[in-house]
């Protein structure tokens, strides 16, 4: 606001000064009584400004407080919604990098399918109620598995689960595969551990899994209509990773050869036969994944122990498949636990 | 003295008045960037309708949702101009029209009005 914004008020002002400074004592009752009620005016205009400065204040206080309501609720309701969709996905649309509208692209990524073998059987045996806290608790451990490595889920599909990797996000088709198998792999470690857990619990029927990955271009992005999309992935390359999980070994992660190519420095594999594929024209290179590493190195040489109290073990990781390398684990592990249970009799 | 008729935007209220009938009317949201330059060259217009002699009754009217104390202070100003118009034997009417439950409005009109004594004010609740 500029000073002249106050123009007739600073009017009244020089008007004041002037009078007193030229002939105070010619001030005329006419003269006073103008100059009193224009001051007077003034204050009536202060004090009007004020109570309107002030409600003004209090309107603020009232929307801002009103809006801080709105606002946890939306969260609140976004939250949930986040709970919906790929935790990527709904964080590029609330940071405004994603739009929402049909559109798709074609991208590199590896593709993950899973599911549990034999589920239509095990859902026929156990309660639905504790069927779904059992397979409530399993996505949740897979689902942790797949955040720590960076992976989308895209959805789960009754027992299924479908996750991608190099798309909202990439760290190179390198490493968006390397991460996919050491998910998948850690993955399978976990049920072993969960297997023995739940089979203590009461748990008759272990979610034994099969895992098969694929790397290929696949169309990603939103589909299906204006009034309700989803963001998915499309393509031969996705359909492929889904028929390759299901011919996988039970408990086992098989990968094509072209994620092999991605990993092949870090993954220890086993080659399977060219396998014939539903809907795929031509025969399938997959690989068995054995044991995935940190470093290049692999770790194939024998483990042997001989301590006191251990009568004789030799562990040979080579030639085992990785069911029954993280089968042995697991005991390996359940046996220790026992072990550590016994009291000492010294 | 031109006829003037100004678009609303998010921060400034439409405006708009006619010589001719005496018209003039302010209407939606008033808290400019710069609250003088937005009202002082249309306002100057209203001013000088003021100075001279009005044939017949001059309608003013407010319909506003909101306004900042420095909108504030250009009604006071114009408010006083209009009653020292009214004052000099023209007539006029002035419409505060606010929102029925808008007691802040209400309450602001009803203050107006209090510095008017020969120019008609007329809250209209809407």
């Amino acid at each position: 606001m500029s000073d002249s914004f106050l123009e007739k008020e600073q009017e009244i002002l020089v008007e004041c000064e002037k009078l007193l400074e030229d002939a105070p004592e010619l001030i005329a009752t006419e003269a006073y009584r103008k100059l009193t009620a224009d001051y007077a005016r003034m204050l009536k205009n202060l004090s009007r400004l004020i109570r309107i400065s002030d409600r003004n204040e209090r309107r603020l206080q009232t929307v801002s407080e009103e809006l801080e309501v709105e606002k946890k609720k939306l969260e609140g309701v976004a939250d949930q919604l986040a709970k919906y969709l790929p935790r990527q996905i709904y964080e590029s649309i609330f940071s405004g990098s994603q739009s929402i509208e049909i559109k798709t692209k074609r991208k590199l990524l590896t593709v993950f399918f899973s599911d549990i073998q034999g589920f239509t059987h095990i859902s026929s045996v156990i309660q639905p109620e504790i069927l779904t806290h059992y397979i409530n608790a399993y996505f949740s451990e897979m689902s942790d598995i797949a955040a720590k490595y960076g992976g989308t889920i895209d959805k789960y599909i009754g027992d299924a689960m479908m996750v991608f990797f190099g798309d909202p996000d990439s760290r190179g088709p390198k490493e968006d595969a390397l991460a996919c198998v050491r998910m998948a792999y850690e993955m399978q470690q976990r049920l072993s551990d969960l297997h023995i857990q739940w089979e203590r619990e009461g748990l008759q029927h272990p979610f034994i899994t099969r895992i098969g990955i694929n790397t290929g271009y696949c169309n990603v992005g939103n589909f299906g209509s204006h009034s309700r999309m989803a963001y998915t992935i499309l393509g031969g390359e996705v359909n492929l990773a889904a028929r390759i999980e299901s011919k996988c070994e039970p408990g086992g992660v098989l990968i094509s050869h072209e994620t092999y190519a991605q990993v092949k420095e870090y993954v220890e594999v086993v080659e399977c036969d060219l396998l014939e594929l539903k809907g795929i024209p031509l025969p399938v290179k997959t690989y068995s994944v054995v044991k995935v590493s940190d470093t290049h190195r692999s770790h194939k040489s024998e483990l042997r122990l001989n301590l006191a109290g251990l009568d004789k073990m030799v562990i040979k990781p080579d030639g085992l498949s990785m069911p029954e390398r993280l089968s042995l684990v697991a005991r390996l592990r359940d046996m220790a636990n026992t072990l550590e249970g016994i009291k000492s009799h010294d | 003295m031109e006829k003037f008729d100004i678009v609303a935007t998010a921060r400034t209220p439409h405006m708009s008045f006619d010589p001719a009938t005496g018209i003039f009317v302010l209407e939606g949201e008033s808290y400019p960037e710069d609250t003088k330059k937005f009202y002082d060259a249309p306002l100057s217009n209203v001013y000088a309708f003021l100075e001279t002699d009005v044939t017949s009754t001059a309608v003013f009217s407010f319909k506003l949702k909101y306004f900042n104390s420095s909108s504030a202070k250009i009604l006071m100003d114009l408010f006083v101009a209009v009653e020292e118009s009214a004052q000099r034997g023209n007539s006029f009417k002035i419409e505060w029209h606010y929102a029925a439950d808008d007691d802040n409005m209400q309450e602001l009109g009803e203050e107006f009005a209090e510095e008017l004594d020969k120019a008609e004010f007329a809250m209209v609740a809407f």
